[in-house]
């Protein structure tokens, strides 16, 4: 087993039809070992300097944990601060695979260089919007060195207004506000066809092949988790099982851009003609994409009196810290990270972590028998070659985080 | 939930925008379009073959460190993205 973990999947195919599936997800659980001992607030720190690739969200689910367990209630202006800054990692993530992981589908090259712009786009809003690096500091401390946090609103405008520009450059053909207007197959089809862009070349592709259904699932989307489940979930001889192959009284869950994003008039209305397979899946990613650049936006506007309760699609669950069921010195944060829900669990004792836990969206996903398990039995029937393509492309639609291997072994 | 590993620059090819970087024994290549300026012997953190971030040396050390105090560094395979 690799530190950074692997997901392999095999798919086990006769007659050119797959029978069965094996999603095995090989990752450590090292954020015991590495935070035990350890403050808070360093805790919290290490956490995103570890797991880089989600950084905020990491640090917004450790924070939420951490002023949980000390009975710490956080400012409405200090959370909305911290969801601001992740809902532009999680755009950032959906662009990162938009850009270079789908034009590698068709065959084109990545956009590197329009990536490049977002990730400086990326560094500028986080230091504009908290400016003195103070929203993932434990709020006690933030609060007696500086008041509340605030944001430069200028720099924020001209940031969103780059971002937009650029989504409607590399992605859109159009504002992604613009785009979010489109209601059905037909106007996403007509879309798909006249925009210049890969996104839209890809999402063209899965229509020319007639391609939209494929690896639909029957499979509900996680429900809402409150901190008493968190407990009797995490707070257990199996916790490890529970991390590595997570589910609730016997059964599987997805959380996913699709099931986040499912009251959407555009995904509604493809879920109705053709369910959750390959061409609404795709389409959720972009939808997201959209729905965090019109979220910062009206965020923004609506300036500092932010609500108390962001939204859940895309922010910080608000634990209300004196409904703590789990008693003084254990706190939870769960965050919708741009993958899925992440959920911290931790333990204080003697002022420093005595446990922690962390569950990530890929193992919801990539369960043995979840979401992804159960979509690839319903690949198209085809050569070996034809089954991997779909393959990759439901994998790439559900994004592991982590790198996959994917084999298919035909039955003679 | 993607564990980010610092990786040292030893080799650099500009035509292709790539780097060869090492973590202990192991050598990988990589392709660092994202990030400007990269020079050898700089730390990066890397993401599906992609250097995501440069760190500072002190930074890279500091997490080296805690890999290695955790006894994890011994269960590194290679594949550093």
């Amino acid at each position: 087993m690799s530190l950074e973990g692997e997901v392999s999947i095999i798919l086990h195919a006769k007659d050119g039809m797959v029978h069965a599936v094996n999603v095995a997800s090989k990752r450590p659980l090292l954020a015991n070992q590495l935070l035990q001992q350890k403050t808070p607030q360093l805790a919290i720190t290490l956490v995103s300097s570890l797991y880089r690739i989600c950084a905020k969200a990491q640090a917004c689910a450790s924070i939420d944990a951490m002023e949980t367990a000390l009975g710490i209630q956080t400012h409405a202006s200090t959370r909305q601060v911290r969801v601001q800054i992740l809902r532009m990692e999680t755009l950032r993530e959906h662009a990162w695979r938009i850009l270079l992981d789908w034009p590698l589908m068709i065959n084109e090259k990545p956009d590197n260089e329009s990536l490049k712009q977002l990730l400086q786009i990326d560094r500028y809003w986080q230091q504009a919007v908290d400016s003195k690096a103070q929203a993932f500091q434990i709020e006690a401390r933030a609060l007696q060195s500086d008041g509340l946090i605030k944001a430069d609103n200028r720099q924020t405008t001209a940031l969103l207004d780059a971002c937009s520009e650029l989504l409607k450059k590399a992605v859109f053909s159009r504002s992604p506000a613009q785009w979010l207007a489109l209601k059905d197959a037909d106007e996403l089809a007509d879309w798909a066809e006249k925009c210049e862009t890969s996104a839209a070349r890809l999402i063209h592709r899965l229509m020319h092949k007639g391609w939209e259904e494929i690896g639909q699932s029957q499979i509900q989307a996680l429900p809402d988790l409150d901190s008493a489940m968190l407990e009797r979930l995490l707070n257990k001889q199996n916790a490890n099982r529970f991390m590595h192959t997570p589910e609730i009284d016997g059964e599987q869950y997805e959380t996913t851009p699709y099931s986040r994003q499912y009251s959407s008039a555009l995904i509604q209305s493809l879920s109705e003609q053709f369910g959750n397979g390959l061409l609404t899946r795709f389409v959720a990613v972009l939808v997201e994409l959209a729905v965090m650049q019109a979220e910062m936006r009206s965020c923004l506007n609506r300036g500092v009196e932010y609500s108390a309760r962001p939204s859940v699609k895309s922010g910080v669950k608000n634990t209300r810290k004196s409904d703590n069921a789990m008693g003084i010195g254990v706190g939870v944060g769960v965050v919708e990270a741009a993958r899925g829900r992440l959920v911290h669990r931790v333990r204080l004792q003697d002022d420093c972590v005595a446990e922690y836990q962390i569950v990530a969206p890929t193992e919801w996903n990539f369960h043995p028998q979840g979401v992804l398990a159960r979509s690839l039995k319903y690949l198209a029937k085809g050569d070996d070659e034809h089954l991997e393509e779909q393959a990759g492309l439901l994998i790439h639609a559900m994004d592991p985080c982590v790198k996959f291997s994917l084999q298919v072994k035909s039955d003679a | 939930m993607c564990l980010a590993i610092p990786a040292r620059v030893v080799a650099i090819e500009i035509e292709t925008d790539s780097a060869t970087v090492t973590l202990g024994n192991v050598r990988k290549n990589i392709c660092i379009a994202l990030l400007d300026d990269v020079q050898i012997d700089d730390y990066v953190l890397l993401h599906v073959g992609y250097a995501l971030h440069k760190i500072s040396e002190e930074e890279a050390a500091r997490t080296l460190a805690m890999f290695d105090e955790a006894e994890l560094l011994e269960e590194f395979e290679g594949d550093a993205a």
